[in-house]
């Protein structure tokens, strides 16, 4: 059962991290973006092919991947996302969902044969042994990395300009959109970070995923499980959200099947929405009548 | 006013010409339809063609491991058309996507069969290959070779279906027969939930039985978005000493190496059925799980003198495919076809075909394969497989070639 735990919060940390991107994104510019999970596929892909193609040792390769990752969130901002970009953000949430679809389409074209790939890790091996448990590298790293991301946008939006205008947009697009803000500006910087937050999550999960072009497409529900129960306004939230759908999936497989595991998670994301409708730790927004 | 024996005469011909309109108009309809096959025999063959049909995974999920089957083969028949072809005709193959999609693999037979072929051959996966037979059953369409080891293809035998791939029941239950009889311990099962998994995972137990080891648990995991780090947890508690596997490539890989990580791998072997013969699967794992893998393959892997021919062929008629298991199963496919062929004589016929097949017996027909037999009661070609290792480099090895068993 140690061992389903520890799984369970390993996973459940990248689960939080792709759930901390995903409400990033969401809190600025409210697109629930599906195409997440593609684009840390898409971020896991270039790390992959400047570490084998461009003969670049993994981490620069990986931070090299990281900027393209979010070079390539800024373009599906201006191109699909900035078009005709007055309708309301349902629609837009639709459009991350062709994202998703043509993303994937794309990658299994350009990963082609030979799929999955192997590709190391970029962090260096701490694993260890307590109690006669092997404690696996990612399973001490993963929570450093999760508190070095949460303090980082931490410091952004609390002590820089841009972070503050950001903020301002999370709160009130259209007053801060009147009081001179340059929304589009601040949503395609939005769009860079969590893009490069996303291939964050790829490269760290490429170890034990593999590489290939559906490597987190069955992560995608668990990780909206998350940041629902979490809360879709809540950045800790999403994170601690997706540590627990983590653990409730590991311990029900463990005891049960995946079936049960996919059940047991369900039922809580139910319920918690039942007792709290925005989630643990979202903020329920009043409107003035 | 015509005589009365005149309007007879006229009366009869009419009828006769109607008669032979109306014989001439079904003929025309099952030519050109799906049960064209029964009624022209010779459909698809000229006196400079032999037209082939295949329906496969050029796209989709499975694109990336499918592709190379239907490479391998076209490899390998351009080889032997740039030789002269079989009887001096070229074997020409007509490869349609079906991206992994029963009613798509359907409508490419129905397709491929109103443009008249000789016979439909190859392709992948299980899901297009029970939607391919179904939709062949009662045609006399010839079904060649297919890489899926499905029970519904030849259980109960199908007159024109053929198949080399041994069942996964079979596979598994002489993998862990062979294995665990030498030196008996407790064995972990996981089977992916493929069509026909339910004989595997009772293949694989009868397995256990057999070679006086001890079940401790069968593990199913789904066909696709399987939680594989979490299976691995919870095979990883049991320490076992065997993990008897039929799972597909990248879960299996997953899973395997989240068992090195946590120092879970189990004591004595991981043994295979073939999805774990491929190349890449062997780079994508772990140092600590490779020197524990024992895998059945039905061909020799890509490194072994044997394959060199038709890794030749590859390079020369598809540069950019890498020889690796489905290419080489492809191109062993097309091997016992052009030896079948060629047994079928020069005016071949489809009940010439599979009549040759089935006058295979012990034939070494490839030099990719174990000798290949085929009778009436049995249309599953290998009797014996390849068990694989992977050497330091991770490169698969030939130990042995293991003879075929058959799950009770």
């Amino acid at each position: 059962m140690t061992s389903a735990i520890i799984t369970g919060i390993t996973v459940g940390l990248l689960y939080g991290l792709m759930g901390f991107a995903i409400v990033a994104l969401f809190k600025m510019t409210g697109v629930a973006n599906f195409a997440a999970g593609t684009t840390a596929t898409l971020g896991a892909t270039l790390a992959l092919k400047l570490s084998d193609q461009a003969n670049l040792n993994a981490l620069a390769a990986s931070a090299l991947a990281i900027l393209l990752t979010a070079g390539a969130g800024l373009m599906a901002y201006l191109l699909v996302m900035r078009v005709r970009d007055d309708v309301d953000h349902l629609s837009l949430t639709v459009r991350t969902v062709g994202l998703f679809l043509l993303g994937q389409a794309l990658l299994e074209i350009w990963l082609g044969q030979g799929q999955p790939f192997a590709f190391g890790s970029v962090l260096p091996d701490i694993s260890t042994t307590a109690a006669g448990l092997a404690i696996p590298s990612s399973t001490l790293w993963f929570p450093l990395v999760a508190v070095a991301v949460i303090g980082a946008f931490g410091l952004i939006f609390s002590h820089t300009r841009i972070g503050l205008l950001m903020r301002g947009l999370a709160a009130d697009a259209d007053t801060a959109g009147l009081l001179g803000a340059r929304t589009r500006l601040l949503a395609a910087v939005a769009w860079s970070l969590s893009s490069g937050l996303a291939a964050v999550v790829g490269i760290l999960a490429a170890p034990s995923r593999l590489i290939s072009s559906d490597m987190m497409t069955s992560w995608l529900l668990y990780v909206f499980a998350g940041v629902v129960i979490g809360g879709m306004t809540s950045l800790a939230g999403a994170v601690i959200g997706g540590v627990g759908v983590g653990l409730v999936q590991g311990v029900t497989y463990q005891l049960a099947s995946d079936e049960v595991a996919l059940l047991a998670v369900f039922a809580v994301f139910l319920l918690t929405l039942l007792v709290r409708p925005h989630g643990l730790f979202g903020a329920m927004v009043g409107e003035r009548l | 006013m015509n005589a009365p024996g005149t309007s007879r005469w006229l009366g009869a011909t009419a009828l006769l010409l109607a008669g032979s309109l109306l014989v001439a108009g079904c003929s025309t309809t099952t030519s050109t339809g799906l049960g064209a096959g029964s009624g022209s025999a010779m459909a698809g063959v000229s006196q400079t063609e032999i037209r082939l049909g295949m329906s496969n995974a050029l796209s989709g999920p499975v694109a990336a491991v499918c592709l190379p089957a239907s490479e391998g083969a076209k490899a390998w028949l351009a080889k032997v058309n740039d030789e002269g072809g079989v009887h001096g005709r070229k074997v020409t193959v007509d490869v349609l996507d079906d991206g992994y999609e029963a009613p798509r693999a359907a409508a490419n037979v129905r397709d491929l069969t109103h443009k008249g072929i000789f016979a439909m051959f190859g392709g992948c996966g299980t899901v297009s290959a029970a939607a391919i037979s179904t939709a062949l059953k009662g045609s006399g369409v010839p079904y060649l070779f297919p890489y899926a080891a499905l029970p519904d293809l030849v259980e109960p035998v199908q007159p024109n279906v053929f198949s080399l791939l041994p069942l996964y029941r079979d596979q598994i239950f002489t993998a862990i027969d062979h294995l665990v009889t030498k030196a008996p311990g407790t064995v972990y099962t996981v089977t992916s939930q493929i069509p026909g998994y339910e004989s595997t995972v009772s293949g694989a137990e009868a397995g256990v039985k057999s070679a006086g080891g001890t079940l401790l648990s069968s593990a199913l995991l789904p066909a696709t978005n399987a939680p594989a780090e979490q299976e691995a947890a919870k095979a990883g508690q049991h320490n076992v000493d065997y993990l008897a596997m039929t799972v597909l490539a990248p879960d299996a890989a997953r899973m395997l190496n989240g068992m090195a990580k946590s120092h879970d791998l189990p004591a004595k072997a991981i043994l295979s059925s073939a999805p774990l013969a491929a190349q890449s699967f062997a780079a994508a794992l772990s140092p600590e799980a490779a020197q524990l893998l024992k895998t059945l393959s039905p061909t020799v892997p890509p490194s072994d003198p044997a394959a060199q021919e038709c890794v030749d062929a590859l390079r020369k008629h598809s540069p950019d495919t890498k020889p690796d298991a489905l290419a080489l199963f492809g191109c062993a496919g097309a091997q016992v076809l052009v030896a079948a062929l060629q047994a079928a004589g020069d005016e071949p016929t489809r009940s010439k075909l599979t009549g040759a097949l089935e006058e295979m017996h012990g034939a070494q027909v490839s030099s990719l394969l174990p000798t290949v037999s085929f009778n009436a009661e049995d249309h599953v070609g290998l009797d014996s497989m390849f068990l694989l290792t992977l050497d330091s480099a991770q490169q698969y090895t030939v130990e042995a070639t293991v003879p075929l068993q058959t799950a009770p």
